[in-house]
């Protein structure tokens, strides 16, 4: 019994969700106002569409690569989608937008993919490139200016809740409709990175990328079904945002900005730095602690201008103490800092 | 057989010619860069004047010596992203400075100084941060300077709330907008600080150590090199290099924003590097002061071109971006053509 709880308790998951607890319980004792119900749910709303980019990042991230330029992806495809609909007098719900813009954002996605397996190029270089040049290419060509005519069958969106429950605060609340679509993308992502050959790459490659290209796998195959994924989940992201968290309106600057909160919260759910490990549950709960410390910063009257801060210093502690861990557990020795760059 | 050998060695010899000059990466740039003035010079008025080059020159400082940095980074494998955060922040250290001591829009001499060093310390605490992150934590590059550009930038908004710092004192503006003998002082402190690293990396055996470290880490390692604390020094060198641009963007703009330079500087200092043909152990430091003067005519070009039209910003943008996707792919295409002959 004591080795299976101490397995059980050693797991990140587990250290992770006892930590968002403890804190949530801490940010409770200064301002009770935190622990409710109508708390829970606000922050489960906000983290549909991080969960939704995190979870798309997180095979990027397990090949040992990072991408920024999913935000862009998000706004623009959000946008496009947006404008041609509106084009069209398409007056109709969700479903339109998320049939134009998934494979829109795939295939942008693919793009950087593709440029940096081909070259040979690190993704991050692409992807900051496509970051700007997406946001460029809204502002410029598109629409500088917010766009606000919603099409009828998206209003009541925001208010359209599974579970409902009355809050002497805010009134009528509850579980957000999206959060179905961050169940469906978990349990397909987890599916996937379990039982696939494919999935089982997405490790393999991000831990030896010798071994796995001896054992026949192919860097430039999985790297672009991992963008391509990242590309999907991020239009998601964009296009549902718009409707069930902050915003009531399209933007040509969406998620500027937020790709450094997703990338923390991913890191933060124990996601390797280096590649090949990291799990779906640990996103999910990376980003619920990130939305909680953000909130309950609020709650504890810190001015938002500090949000950065924090979450800049969560990243560099984070980093501290996992490089540490790996070191006293005796790490992998091909991770040492003997062999960086010899791959590349 | 004796004649196809023969042929293919002159056909070797006259693609080892062309070779020759593509490699000679100086050559290449100052080539581009009388195309790219010869460019502008015929279809923009006035753009080959005095008060064009004053701009071109005085404001090239600032990014150039993020690209510094930046392409000290690539040389040890790494990348430093927080370059335009640090530069930010020291120049906000030093503002902070500057607003409590001084009296009615003045400031003593001393205090200046004192300003500059706090400024060039901050930058080096930052560098500092990086470099213990990359070499002794060995957290890879990236994620590391990321962490970091995001410490960073949250502490300068925490600080600032967001807002810009502005009214310092005049005397701030010398080092941005002053001339000697109708030399901007940004350009001539660039140049100063590009002929001290040309000694540093060249002729120190801290250069020497840094390129081994570069070339190949386990070989630095085993020859007796603490490549551990090369990479540190490297970064912490980057950190002080952008406290100094920091400066100059608070002597030239008198003023200290968060957000100043956020979006396009980074990408600035990447294609710097990858123009400049950076590559792990090898830094032609002066091929990347032209590749900073050929970007800075460029940039100077696209705004006079596009600041007209409406939204003209966001076209320049759109084209930084596909202009840094264009370079890393043509920079990995000739470094293939290299490999194969």
């Amino acid at each position: 019994m004591p080795r299976l709880t101490r397995k059980f308790l050693g797991r990140h998951e587990v250290i992770l969700f006892l930590a968002v607890i403890a804190i949530s319980v801490i940010i409770g004792l200064f301002n009770r106002a935190f622990l409710s119900v109508a708390t829970i749910f606000e922050i489960l709303r906000g983290s549909i569409p991080y969960a939704l980019m995190g979870l798309g990042i997180l095979p990027v991230l397990l090949l040992g690569e990072v991408d920024i330029s999913f935000v862009g992806v998000a706004a623009t495809t959000s946008l496009v989608a947006h404008t041609l609909l509106h084009d069209f007098g398409y007056a109709g719900g969700i479903g339109g937008y998320i049939l134009i813009a998934l494979p829109l954002g795939a295939a942008i996605a693919l793009a950087v993919g593709l440029i940096s397996a081909l070259f040979r190029l690190p993704v991050f270089a692409v992807s900051l490139g496509f970051w700007l040049m997406l946001y460029g290419f809204n502002l410029f060509f598109i629409s500088p200016e917010m766009r606000f005519d919603l099409p009828l069958g998206l209003v009541g969106f925001y208010n359209h809740f599974l579970i409902k429950v009355q809050d002497p605060i805010v009134g009528e609340t509850g579980l957000h409709v999206a959060v179905v679509y961050v169940v469906l993308a978990a349990v397909a992502i987890w599916l996937v990175l379990r039982h696939t050959v494919i999935g089982r790459g997405f490790y393999i490659m991000g831990g030896n990328r010798e071994v796995a290209v001896r054992t026949g796998y192919s860097l430039v195959k999985l790297l672009c079904v991992a963008m391509a994924v990242n590309g999907a989940l991020a239009a998601l992201a964009g296009v549902l945002v718009l409707q069930c968290a902050y915003k009531r309106f399209f933007d040509p600057i969406l998620f500027r900005g937020a790709e450094l909160y997703v990338i923390a919260a991913v890191v933060i759910g124990g996601t390797s730095i280096t590649g090949g490990r990291g799990s779906v549950i640990g996103v999910l709960l990376g980003v619920v602690f990130v939305q909680v410390i953000t909130r309950g910063l609020i709650y504890l009257g810190v001015e938002p201008t500090w949000q950065q801060l924090v979450v800049g210093c969560m990243l560099v502690v984070f980093f501290i103490l996992t490089s540490l861990r790996a070191r006293l557990l005796g790490g992998h020795p091909g991770r040492s800092g003997l062999t960086r760059g010899e791959g590349k | 057989m004796r004649i196809r050998s023969k042929s293919r060695e002159t056909r070797l010899s006259f693609s080892q010619v062309g070779l020759a000059v593509l490699e000679r990466r100086s050559i290449l740039l100052l080539g581009l860069l009388v195309a790219i003035l010869f460019t502008f010079g015929t279809t923009t008025p006035r753009f080959l004047s005095y008060p064009m080059f004053r701009v071109i020159t005085s404001q090239c400082a600032e990014i150039g010596l993020m690209g510094l940095g930046m392409g000290l980074a690539w040389m040890v494998n790494g990348v430093d992203l927080s370059v335009n955060d640090t530069a930010n922040l020291s120049a906000l250290t030093a503002a902070l400075t500057l607003k409590h001591v001084s009296h009615g829009g003045s400031v003593a001499v001393g205090w200046l100084i004192v300003s500059y060093l706090i400024a060039l310390l901050t930058g080096l605490l930052c560098g500092t941060l990086n470099g213990i992150l990359i070499g002794y934590l060995d957290v890879p590059p990236i994620l590391a300077t990321l962490g970091g550009m995001t410490l960073y930038r949250g502490i300068s908004i925490a600080v600032t709330g967001g807002r810009a710092v502005a009214g310092l004192p005049a005397m701030v503006a010398v080092v941005g907008r002053g001339t000697v003998f109708n030399i901007p002082v940004p350009f001539l402190i660039f140049l100063g600080i590009y002929a001290a690293m040309y000694l540093v990396l060249n002729h120190t055996a801290f250069g020497f150590k840094a390129r081994m470290v570069g070339i190949n880490a386990r070989a630095a390692y085993f020859s007796g090199v603490n490549y551990r604390r090369v990479i540190m020094s490297v970064y912490m060198i980057s950190g002080l290099l952008a406290a100094a641009a920091g400066i100059i963007i608070m002597g030239r703009t008198r003023s200290v924003a968060y957000e100043y330079g956020t979006q396009v500087y980074i990408v600035f200092a990447l294609l710097i590097t990858n123009l400049a043909g950076v590559t792990a152990g090898h830094y032609g430091i002066t091929a990347a002061v032209l590749a900073t003067l050929t970007l800075q005519i460029l940039s100077t070009g696209f705004y006079s071109r596009f600041m007209t039209l409406p939204g003209g910003p966001f076209f320049n943008n759109f084209l930084w971006g596909l202009f840094l996707v264009a370079v890393l792919v043509f920079a990995q295409l000739l470094k293939r053509l290299r490999g194969k002959s």
